[in-house]
């Protein structure tokens, strides 16, 4: 394998407010190679978005507390550098696609000019050639009447449309990574396909690589190639998709895996995980997912590795016979 | 209680929280506290600075400027106390019933406070001051009415939500009567919003009534009050400056004090609204 | 557009009608019966009458209003009992000093203001943003009377620098009229003594005024721009990366003005009622004076005239701003 474009390595993090603080993650293990897909799942407060938001260096900083690892993007430590040294990434190596295209455009600039500004921003492109540049920017994402949607504003757009001007924006100026937090998790179902359809082709007609965020396994499997699973900010599991997903070792995937609806067995009843989640103020020492985990033992009150299962298939759980230490 | 220990944490409402003690402490005991008699002139000693027996001086009846100024405390402050809560009382009650009867009478009503609030505020306390005659129960009553349409609108929001809530709907139906609905359920409901507007409204509710004071429209000599004050001491502004600079200071500190301690509980009981 | 406009000049009109009411209500049924000063101390019954006869006051208080709204509609204000001369004559004449001195103040209130809350949103909680909150809890503590007193002191008693009252020294002549601000006037005038004159004699005043003002603005743009800083537009904005400067301007700034213009136009009004404490203490020959100088002469239909102008003036102010919102928000334009 060539170089890694992304490589986070043991990552803890935790939000410190007066008097209190949270870790929201820990010893967070996650790689992604160049032109790679890869699904990033958990349930909401898991951490994904913190994860993704860290690599870009836009978590709140005056709260933020980096307790352990490293963020190593394109062989460059994104934790030790400066502001203006991420900045520079952003957008121009790193486009960031959010959850919510009803408020992720500015309200008050047409469609149009915030392109355009993004664009301007990261290359060399004269007035003239940058305007150019818009319009086939819309078309990239299958806008179909780009001259019409450069003068509109966003809030004359559907959900959907805004989020490919979103896309189009992220993949301006050709990121080596696209980091896609829960992109089609505010839109119509049919719209969803398209768009997880769409940021496919960018990625592979550009060669970029993609971390895709989700609470949805159906968006991860039918996407991604490799997929790693948070649970409460930790690594619990990690592999090819369709071996996580066929064979879930740990059973905090296995749970999630059945309470997905089947749509072959419609008599089955969903299965629902019993338990509450943890409280990230007081984490606790042994394994995170044990006051939940059917399969508690002794050994859980030990917090467990990320340890290879087989075949790049790692699990952080005792009770899964593992090929190494 | 535990509103006050929160205003105490926050070092920036704490100090105004103890200069708030002390100004209730010098309002409550003023009598008590002055070297001279605020009211009886004493010729002899007019206009002198200020010195180790007049701290800031006397004015033109040789009256002590800082005994003055601790009995206007009980006026100025008492005064906008008094206007600010029987605004409130009014405007929560019109308010209310508006917003809970609906039809026409909150129409009636909601444009007469549009009308209200077609004035500046300044402007329209002066001209309804002098309407009444200068005096400073009448400087209040101005002061009350101007403040009324926002306590009408704020209770007539709240009821209005409160009064399409299951629970007021049942209540109705089953004949409760209005006042009763009102009492129990709408009335706590505004508690919050009414106090935080009141806390935010007292230190403006002491600049006008200065204000009206120094335009001759508020209190009558030879009441201390504070704008009265600076208004008759202003003729002597260049050659004792002393005179109408102190008793303007003491304004200055007790609106900044109840508008720091106003904007801390607003963002105590309501956060969405301060940051 | 169009409907909008419509809407708010009915609703003008229902505002201007109900002022016409309160002012009427204030003049003629309120205790400070207006005879009583017309006639002077102690005055005999039949000079009451007469007084009253003359005034029309001895109607049934529905005709008196009718009158009276008829008048005003009219541009009719009524006859001061100072100078026995029309109302309307005596304000319009005051009204360019007092516009030039508001104009002014609000120029310099929101050229600071607005900046001041951007920077203490920007950097919420350090020390920059808990000197400008300082300084603008300050603006809105102050007493606008004592705050001139002070710089009088200060400014003119001590040091010298500046004039203490009025638009022009008196051995100046008044520049040729032109728009009725002196400042504008002086500068087409082209005497520069003239000029400078103008500009020191506006200082203080403006200053004073713009203070309270300027407090406001930057109370109020700081929470919009907070509020604005929050949005996910300006998370991907930052994710794009998109220069400080520009998010700040024109994905927060440009979002945050929507809100607060309204705030802003109705600091305007409260600018106007500033001016009556303003003008009195720098003796400036504006309505504001002109009202206080009505007070002390208890020429009540003075009083209740500025009102209705004022009234006036706040009420189209206000129309003014809505539209402005509305042209400013994409959202309400189309």
């Amino acid at each position: 394998m060539s170089e890694l474009v992304l490589e986070i390595k043991n990552l803890s993090l935790s939000f410190d407010t007066q008097g209190a603080s949270a870790s929201i993650l820990k010893n967070v293990e996650l790689h992604i190679g160049p032109g790679e897909i890869v699904g990033l799942v958990g349930e909401s407060g898991s951490g994904k978005s913190v994860t993704a938001l860290a690599i870009s260096k836009l978590l709140p900083t005056q709260i933020t507390k980096f307790s352990s690892g490293s963020i190593v993007f394109n062989g460059i430590d994104i934790l030790a550098s400066s502001e203006t040294e991420v900045a520079k990434l952003r957008g121009k190596r790193i486009g960031f696609v959010f959850q919510e295209p009803m408020t992720a455009l500015n309200p008050t600039m047409t469609i149009g000019k915030q392109l355009f500004h993004v664009i301007r921003r990261h290359s060399e492109l004269t007035k003239t050639e940058a305007l150019a540049k818009v319009r086939t920017a819309l078309e990239e994402v299958l806008i179909s009447k780009p001259e019409v949607v450069e003068n509109q504003y966003p809030f004359q757009l559907s959900g959907g449309m805004r989020q490919r001007v979103v896309i189009a924006m992220a993949m301006a100026a050709n990121p080596t990574l696209l980091i896609a937090d829960e992109p089609t998790t505010a839109l119509d179902v049919t719209v969803q396909a398209e768009i997880l359809n769409l940021i496919a082709k960018l990625a592979k007609d550009h060669g970029t690589a993609v971390l895709l965020i989700s609470h949805d396994l159906g968006v991860i499997a039918n996407s991604c190639s490799r997929v790693t699973v948070l649970y409460a900010g930790e690594v619990v599991e990690s592999g090819i998709v369709s071996e996580v997903l066929r064979k879930p070792q740990h059973p905090y995937t296995q749970a999630l895996i059945k309470s997905l609806p089947d749509i072959a067995d419609r008599d089955s009843l969903l299965e629902t995980i019993a338990g509450e989640f943890p409280d990230l103020r007081n984490r606790p020492e042994g394994c995170i997912y044990a006051p939940r985990c059917p399969k508690k033992f002794e050994a859980c009150e030990v917090r467990p590795m990320l340890r290879i299962a087989k075949d790049l298939h790692s699990v952080a759980c005792w009770a899964v016979e593992t090929t190494e230490k | 209680m535990k509103a006050i220990r929160q205003l105490i944490r926050n070092p920036f409402t704490r100090g105004a929280f103890f200069s708030l003690c002390v100004i209730a402490f010098v309002g409550i005991f003023s009598p008590l506290l002055t070297p001279y008699s605020p009211i009886d002139a004493k010729p002899e000693d007019r206009l002198l600075p200020p010195g180790h027996l007049h701290y800031f001086g006397t004015d033109e009846l040789g009256r002590d400027i800082f005994s003055r100024i601790i009995a206007g405390t009980r006026v100025s402050v008492g005064i906008a106390l008094f206007a600010i809560l029987l605004s409130a009382l009014v405007g929560t009650f019109i308010g209310s019933f508006s917003g809970f009867i609906g039809r026409w009478i909150d129409q009636v009503i909601m444009r007469s406070t549009d009308v209200l609030l077609a004035f500046p505020t300044l402007v329209l306390a002066l001209a309804l001051s002098a309407a009444l005659g200068p005096s400073i129960v009448n400087a209040a009553l101005a002061i009350a009415i101007v403040k009324l349409p926002i306590y009408t609108r704020l209770a007539r929001t709240q009821a209005l939500s409160v009064s399409h809530t299951l629970f007021v709907k049942a209540a109705k139906t089953f004949g409760v009567s209005s006042p009763w609905i009102v009492r129990r359920h709408i009335v706590p409901n505004l508690l919050t919003p009414i106090i935080v507007q009141i806390s935010l409204d007292i230190g403006d509710a002491i600049l006008l009534i200065a204000t009206l004071g120094f335009l001759g429209l508020g209190a009558q000599p030879p009441t201390p009050e504070w704008g009265a004050m600076i208004s008759t001491g202003w003729n002597y502004l260049l050659d004792q400056w002393w005179y109408p600079t102190f008793t303007g200071a003491a304004i200055f500190i007790a609106v900044i004090v109840f508008n720091i301690i106003g904007d801390g509980i607003r963002d105590l009981l309501d956060p969405k609204a301060g940051e | 557009m169009l409907r909008l406009i419509r809407a708010r000049l009915a609703m003008l009109v229902i505002v201007l009608f109900g002022v016409s009411i309160i002012t009427f209500l204030m003049a003629h049924v309120l205790p400070g019966d207006p005879t009583a000063a017309l006639a002077g101390p102690h005055p005999s019954q039949e000079t009451l009458n007469s007084i009253r006869t003359q005034f029309g006051l001895d109607k049934p208080l529905p005709v008196q209003y009718i009158k009276y709204l008829s008048n005003l509609f009219h541009g009719n204000l009524g006859t001061s009992i100072r100078s026995q001369q029309p109302i309307t004559q005596e304000i319009l004449a005051f009204f360019p000093a007092t516009l030039e001195l508001v104009t002014v103040a609000f120029l310099l209130a929101i050229g600071i203001g607005i900046p001041l809350g951007v920077i203490a949103a920007v950097k919420k909680n350090t020390f920059s943003d808990y000197v400008i909150r300082l300084f603008a809890v300050g603006g809105v503590s102050i007493p606008l009377f004592w705050g001139g007193l002070v710089m009088i002191l200060i400014f003119y008693a001590k040091l010298g620098w500046l004039p203490a009252s009025g638009r022009l020294d008196i051995e100046l002549s008044s520049p040729e009229t032109i728009t009725g601000f002196y400042f504008i006037d002086a500068l087409f005038g082209g005497d520069k003594e003239t000029f400078i004159n103008v500009l020191k004699h506006l200082v203080m005043p403006s200053l004073a005024l713009g203070y309270v003002q300027l407090a406001f603005i930057v109370r109020q743009v700081r929470s919009s721009m907070l509020d604005a800083l929050s949005q996910d537009y300006y998370l991907t904005g930052r994710a794009n990366g998109l220069s400080h400067r520009f998010l700040v301007v024109r994905y927060a700034l440009r979002n945050a003005l929507i809100p607060s213009i309204t705030i802003i136009g109705l600091s305007f009004g409260s600018l106007l009622g500033g001016a009556v404490v303003t003008e009195t203490v720098f003796d400036w020959p504006g309505m504001g004076k002109y009202v206080t100088d009505s007070i002390l002469g208890r020429d009540f239909p003075a009083i209740m005239g500025f009102t209705v102008v004022i009234a006036l003036a706040y009420v189209i102010i206000n129309l003014l701003v809505d539209l402005l919102v509305y042209s400013l928000d994409p959202q309400t334009r189309k």
